[in-house]
């Protein structure tokens, strides 16, 4: 194998110039995990760059330096920044000394060079033609196996480049953004209120872990209590969500594998709870429910009982055909010991949600920094260390059964009262949020001069995700890539934007 | 008389693989208690690809368009030596049982072909995995083959049937049993059935027979399912004939041929309700377990050869 070559990677070398912090520390003395990295103008238009770390705290820590000379890349001491410096550097052309490996991430060959979106004008565009190199592995008797951006199946574009001997995958290199929209882009200039909506097309099947993520960031902005109702009513509608992706996920495994029938009763269950969404607000997936302030409209309470009914049905039915799957040794036999992901790695690499925690990392931003109502109900986070596909599955069941709790509880105290707070626009504000989505934490930063965005940030799991997906596979046969691949379920149009 | 019966069970082979296929399809939703696609899906899905148009890849050779050609015709052949409702085939005397193995060797080896002439990826992965798959298959196939031959004293299918035919249905022997256990999980393997291949599947790396076809469109494309439904319809008729033939029809009467039918079709439903439980059962092998599930068969056909010592004739 070669190691990467200055050539490939113009701005290697151990550089000391340029902006540079000393990293936060957690309070076990570890370095702190790190959130975000993302860039903003201030209000003379001149580049800042803010670093969000996780130090244990219930809050989360901001370092801002400004950006316009070169800033020194922390991604040697973090690897995790990684891919946040390369979008940085795609987003501002904000220079970074010392990265490993500053190729586009975001933009494709189609998109010239020097047009930096965040800080030009992006009107009229035009087509280009740059090359893009792709890590090589040399060797004998190795094989270069592409798949995708268009694959067999009906899935999200994303392409994968395999380095193999045999069927054993040596590398595997990822190049995704296919599905990148320039949402952060487009929500300049919006209404605080009309974000939402933007907010929900992000990631289709978490739409409304992002509306209320985006949501609760303009509240924290404007400085606005939501009413009680409103935010059990989003609980309730945010562990929905995670219980529907949970046993969508289940399904998916078992349908990978040829498991057919309990992939058919895991896709009739969440149709199951997909229907009883619509008997209780109208809309499978909460689309246009929550919204800065609060909610849209005010929920029928009983109907809401309906629907903790539902989801009490719809989990019996499926703790049945998880347990079934799980104790079928054809099934035991795919997914133990496939995939295995280090604790190490999903460290270094700061993953989250299902997949962090099946590789031992304890954490939850539901029990670690409560939103809404979650400091009134009791979280257990399952954490297991084996990190493997069979340990991704388990972490799902178990979270299932917290999230149909979860759901009865906050039915049955539903609070009375309103379900919203105008807000009222103010002059220049910043708000930052974070919400456990289903595939783990998901962040918005939001800023604001008198009621419009001026710039939004969005920190998807999925964009934290991605880069710990081919540590994961290196070593196991290519043919088993679909089932681990489908273990960490990642969203593309979440990670792309 | 005996030759339009030969022809008839060739043409009951060829029309009615699709319908098989089907039927199996439609069990296993039932067992996920969906309703299913019509029975009668497969033939509306042959006629629309055979008038379709075909794409053939820029880099494609003469191959390409020649090895579906060649399977459908090598696999009819392998189907014409299958008797089905009495103890004769129309190529019966025309070759032994080693030339129904190669005749469905013969059309594998080119479909492998046409794949890498295809020029994908997943076309060289689905030959190359194909080609480990039927050549650790062929061993216990032969010799599953093998051990009701040494019993029947005779090498083609036709008389290995008439033999069974002529024996005490009570009477069976363990090289029976054995060799019926091996030669199933070969039809397993040789029709890419799970658990060692899904064809339902939409993932391409994990494909072995779909990943062959992936380039394949059009006429083309009809002719490799057709024979794909073919090879599953002879590899059941081929285990009713040499481990359950009894009811086959001794001589031309209406009556006995009526019987010998219906009874073919409810042997066959058994064998299909079997097929849909275990693909319902079990999650696909790992990739690198197939060997494994071969070697069992092998090492079962390779007793059910030794024990015909024993066995009184």
């Amino acid at each position: 194998m070669r190691e990467d070559t200055p050539s490939l990677f113009p701005n290697s070398g151990r550089a000391s110039s340029g902006t540079a912090f000393t990293l936060p520390q957690s309070e076990d003395g570890g370095a702190a995990r790190l959130v975000t990295i993302f860039g903003s103008l201030d209000p003379h238009g001149a580049r800042r760059v803010r670093y969000v770390f996780d130090a244990g705290k219930p809050a989360y820590s901001e370092i801002v330096l400004p950006a316009e000379g070169p800033l020194r890349s922390i991604a040697r001491e973090v690897p995790a920044a990684a891919w946040h410096e390369r979008e940085l550097h795609d987003q501002y052309g904000i220079e970074i000394v010392g990265h490993p490996d500053l190729r586009p991430l975001v933009f494709h060959d189609n998109w010239p060079d020097g047009v930096y979106p965040m800080v030009d004008r992006v009107d009229d565009v035009p087509w280009s033609k740059r090359d893009y190199r792709f890590l090589q592995v040399q060797g004998e008797g190795i094989a270069e196996v592409a798949v995708g951006p268009v694959h067999a199946g009906i899935i999200e574009p994303g392409h994968f480049r395999f380095s193999v001997v045999g069927d054993t995958i040596l590398h595997l290199e990822l190049r995704h953004f296919y599905t990148h929209k320039g949402t952060e882009k487009l929500f300049e200039g919006k209404s605080a209120g009309d974000g939402a909506m933007l907010a929900e097309s992000v990631s289709g099947d978490n739409c409304f872990a992002h509306a209320v993520c985006y949501s609760q960031a303009v509240e924290d902005a404007c400085g606005i209590k939501v009413p009680p109702r409103a935010l059990a009513l989003r609980l309730i509608g945010l562990e929905l969500e995670r219980l529907v992706c949970h046993i969508s996920d289940i399904g998916g495994l078992c349908t990978d594998v040829g498991f057919s029938v309990a992939a058919a009763y895991a896709t009739r269950i969440k149709e199951s709870l997909l229907q009883a969404s619509v008997q209780c607000c109208g809309t499978r997936y909460w689309r246009g429910v929550a919204v800065p302030g609060g909610l849209r409209f005010d929920f029928d309470s009983a109907r809401v009982a309906e629907l903790a009914q539902a989801v009490a049905r719809a989990f019996r039915d499926f703790s049945k055909i998880a347990r079934l799957s799980l104790e079928t040794p054809s099934i035991q036999n795919r997914f133990e010991a496939a995939g295995v992901l280090s604790r190490e790695a999903a460290r270094d690499l700061a993953v989250v949600g299902p997949v962090a925690r099946a590789s031992g990392i304890d954490l939850d931003v539901r029990r670690d920094h409560p939103y809404g109502r979650y400091s009134e109900h009791p979280i257990e986070v399952p954490v297991t260390h084996y990190g493997d596909v069979m340990a991704r599955a388990r972490i799902r069941i178990s979270e299932a059964a917290v999230s149909a709790r979860l759901i009865q509880e906050a039915a049955k105290s539903l609070p009375d009262g309103g379900v919203f707070t105008p807000i009222a626009s103010q002059g220049d504000v910043q708000g930052f949020s974070a919400v456990e989505s289903p595939r783990g934490e998901l962040c918005y930063w939001v800023e604001a001069r008198g009621g419009r965005v001026t710039r939004c940030h969005i920190k998807s799991p999925s964009f934290q995700n991605w880069p710990a997906m081919p540590l994961a596979v290196a070593g196991n046969i290519i043919a088993d890539f679909p089932l681990i691949n489908k273990s960490f379920n990642l969203s593309y149009s979440g990670c792309d934007r | 008389m005996k030759i339009a019966l030969d022809i008839l069970q060739v043409l009951m082979l060829i029309l009615g693989a699709p319908l098989v296929g089907a039927i199996i399809a439609r069990l296993k939703a039932r067992l996920q208690r969906r309703r299913g696609a019509s029975i009668w899906r497969p033939y509306a899905e042959l006629f629309k690809l055979l008038r379709k148009e075909e794409l053939v890849p820029p880099t494609a050779s003469a191959v390409f368009r020649l090895a579906p050609i060649v399977l459908f015709g090598a696999t009819v052949c392998a189907a014409g030596f299958v008797p089905v409702v009495h103890a004769s085939a129309l190529l019966g005397s025309r070759g032994d049982f080693f030339l129904l193995v190669y005749m469905l060797a013969l059309g594998r080896f080119f479909l492998s072909l046409g794949a890498l002439d295809g020029g994908s990826a997943f076309g060289g992965m689905g030959a190359s995995r194909e080609a480990l798959v039927s050549s650790l298959a062929e061993a216990p196939f032969l010799l599953g083959l093998v051990s009701i031959a040494v019993l029947a004293a005779r090498a083609d299918i036709a008389g290995m049937v008439a033999w069974t035919l002529g024996q005490d249905v009570f009477n069976i022997s363990a090289v029976h049993i054995l060799a019926f256990t091996s030669l199933a999980m070969v039809a397993l393997a040789e029709t890419g059935r799970m658990p060692v291949d899904n064809p339902t599947t939409h993932l391409e790396l994990t494909m072995i027979h779909e990943g062959m076809v992936l380039e394949y469109s059009g006429p083309s494309l009809a002719l490799i399912e057709w024979a794909s439904a073919i090879k599953l319809h002879a590899m059941l008729a081929l285990l009713i004939a040499l481990f359950f033939p009894w009811g086959m029809a001794s001589s031309g009467s209406g009556w006995g041929l009526t019987v010998a039918l219906l009874l073919y079709c409810a042997k066959t439903a058994l064998l299909m309700v079997l097929l849909s439980v275990i693909e319902s059962a079990v999650a696909k092998l790992r990739m690198y377990l197939v060997p494994d599930f071969l070697g069992v068969a092998s090492a079962l056909s390779a007793l059910a050869v030794i024990f015909t010592i024993w066995v009184k004739r």
